[in-house]
């Protein structure tokens, strides 16, 4: 945040919510600690710790590069779908990953992914797809009317 | 030779317009309000699982489990493109210099900590639990739990950190004093928010199909489908899983109800089926977010408590052939052991059980947890 007039009245909300706060998560922890032997809760502690470091040190520079190369390779018009449509595509291969890779359902239940993933995954694809290529099309023709004017 | 080196990033060396105060209070406002939904929905869960004498809870109405839980893993999946693009908004923020401007600021910047930590692994956990992918040591039920408690009281903490910032911010995308960039083909702030809502809904849409009966054909990314499994719904253990194919299709099943009863009872499967039926349209709906509703048939459990002499009142713990893994019993509190349509159920769909379904008896009650309407029954215990 900046160093603007709100930061600086920041102080006293953070009071208030380290007063409201503080106690929930101290509940919170010590119910964990609590609940199960130390070896599990300080897997929960390596989890939650590699998710973060996964998520700022992996994905967000992962992102910040493509981002970077849409923006260097593409057309002007075509950059901020092309963008949305490569996002909306990682968030699709996130949710489909499970099933596309066999991960879980270790006793092999068949109601779990009952149907061919590949088709599933491809098909919510096509969706994404064809929603950036509306926008593409749409800021095709937007540019092409200022252009005119 | 100079050797040149690399400079660390600053929050200036992000110029895109997307890390800016109002996207990033827009996208905390969303998140927030789907984190306490989620919050919210998970306590009732927990509280349907495990009822506390001060909240006890209800028998009626009969699908509301289903559709807290409903709501509860939709709104989770809505939250990962919120979260991610909220982490992204503020993600210059992380190489603020100095480091630590103050106290207050320290604080403020630990906090953030488990708040960014506890919600990548809320979602995490829980689409990996829908999925019944369990890569970890630890129980999951356990774990999401309590840690969504650090997780919202970091929250707590967060807001009252950001408030005045945040109000100040909203405020300003009222008054709309901030003019777009001129368009340089990257995405506009307008785009950038459209383009998140729309992978929320996308992905709510593409889901909700696994508890939302007319949409099940487009759950493309849902594990479930609510028409697909043995009589035409899902399972989640099976009876090989469980290890009761061959207990469970003995001839010399009984289901037996004692404890503090007057008369005990012993029954096999044709004294229940010889038994007054009642039937009862009831949803399974699981934790994991899929539900289907189906109509069963069967004994009422207070039925067979009045044979048994039980006293008004009753609880009753409720006992599967299964037991070496977890859920093998579940507890009926007065109220649900009295209801007329809590039913130790012999048919479905006018069908007899699918073994994977419970046959002979499973336990079917209105608005319980999947995992508390046991299968395999096999001993009623009154206390």
């Amino acid at each position: 945040m900046s160093d603007d007039t709100p930061a600086r009245r920041a102080p006293r909300g953070l009071w208030i919510g380290l007063v409201l706060g503080v106690p929930v998560m101290a509940y919170g922890l010590n119910g964990l600690a609590t609940a199960a032997p130390t070896s599990r809760t300080l897997a929960v502690g390596r989890w939650a710790a590699g998710l973060l470091v996964a998520h700022d040190a992996l994905l967000v520079p992962a992102v910040l590069a493509v981002a970077y190369a849409v923006h260097r390779a593409a057309p002007r018009t075509l950059r901020a779908p092309l963008v949305a449509g490569l996002l909306g595509t990682a968030l699709v291969l996130t949710l489909a990953a499970p099933g596309l890779l066999g991960l879980g359902n270790p006793s092999g239940n068949p109601t779990v992914h009952p149907f061919d993933a590949t088709v599933a995954t491809v098909g919510a694809l096509a969706l994404v797809w064809a929603a950036a290529a509306a926008w593409a099309t749409a800021a095709a023709l937007s540019a092409r009317r200022a252009r005119r004017t | 030779m100079r050797i040149r080196v690399p400079t660390p990033p600053s929050p200036d060396s992000f110029r895109s317009r997307l890390h800016d105060e109002r996207t990033a209070a827009l996208l905390g406002a969303a998140l927030g309000i789907a984190f306490v939904t989620c919050f919210a929905t998970g306590l009732l869960s927990h509280v349907a699982q495990d009822p506390h004498p001060w909240f006890p809870w209800p028998t009626r109405p009969a699908g509301l489990y289903r559709v807290t839980q409903g709501v509860h893993v939709a709104t989770g999946i809505a939250a990962i493109p919120l979260l991610l693009a909220k982490l992204w908004t503020v993600y210059p923020q992380l190489f603020q210099r100095p480091v630590v401007r103050s106290a207050a600021h320290g604080i403020e910047r630990i906090a953030i900590v488990p708040l960014v930590a506890g919600s990548l692994f809320m979602l995490f956990t829980g689409l990996a639990n829908i999925n019944l992918w369990y890569p970890w040591s630890f129980n999951f039920r356990v774990s999401h739990y309590w840690v969504a408690w650090i997780t919202i009281g970091a929250l707590v903490v967060h807001l009252g950190a950001k408030w005045s910032t945040t109000r100040g911010a909203l405020a300003r995308a009222h008054t709309n004093a901030e003019p777009e960039p001129a368009d340089d083909g990257a995405l506009s702030r307008r785009g950038f928010l459209t383009a998140v809502a729309g992978a929320a809904a996308g992905l709510t849409f593409l889901t909700l199909g696994q508890t939302v009966w007319p949409l099940r054909k487009l759950a493309l990314l849902a594990p479930r489908r609510p028409d697909t499994g043995p009589q035409g719904f899902p399972v989640n253990r099976t009876a090989e899983a469980a290890g009761v194919s061959r207990a469970a299709t003995d001839p010399a099943y009984r289901l037996t109800v004692e404890g503090a009863v007057r008369a005990p009872l012993s029954l096999s499967l044709a004294d229940l089926e010889a038994l007054p039926h009642h039937e009862a349209t009831l949803p399974i709906a699981c934790v994991e977010g899929w539900s289907a509703s189906r109509t069963w048939r069967g004994v009422p459990v207070r039925r067979l408590l009045a044979l048994a002499g039980a006293h008004p009142g009753a609880t009753v713990r409720v006992e599967s052939l299964q037991q070496r893994l977890s859920y093998g019993t579940s507890l009926l509190t007065s109220d649900q052991a009295d209801d007329p349509d809590t039913l130790l159920a012999l048919t479905v769909e006018g069908e007899t059980l699918h073994l994977d379904h419970g046959f002979p008896v499973r336990l079917v009650a209105p608005n319980r947890p999947g995992v508390e309407q046991t299968k395999w029954v096999t001993r009623l215990v009154v206390t």
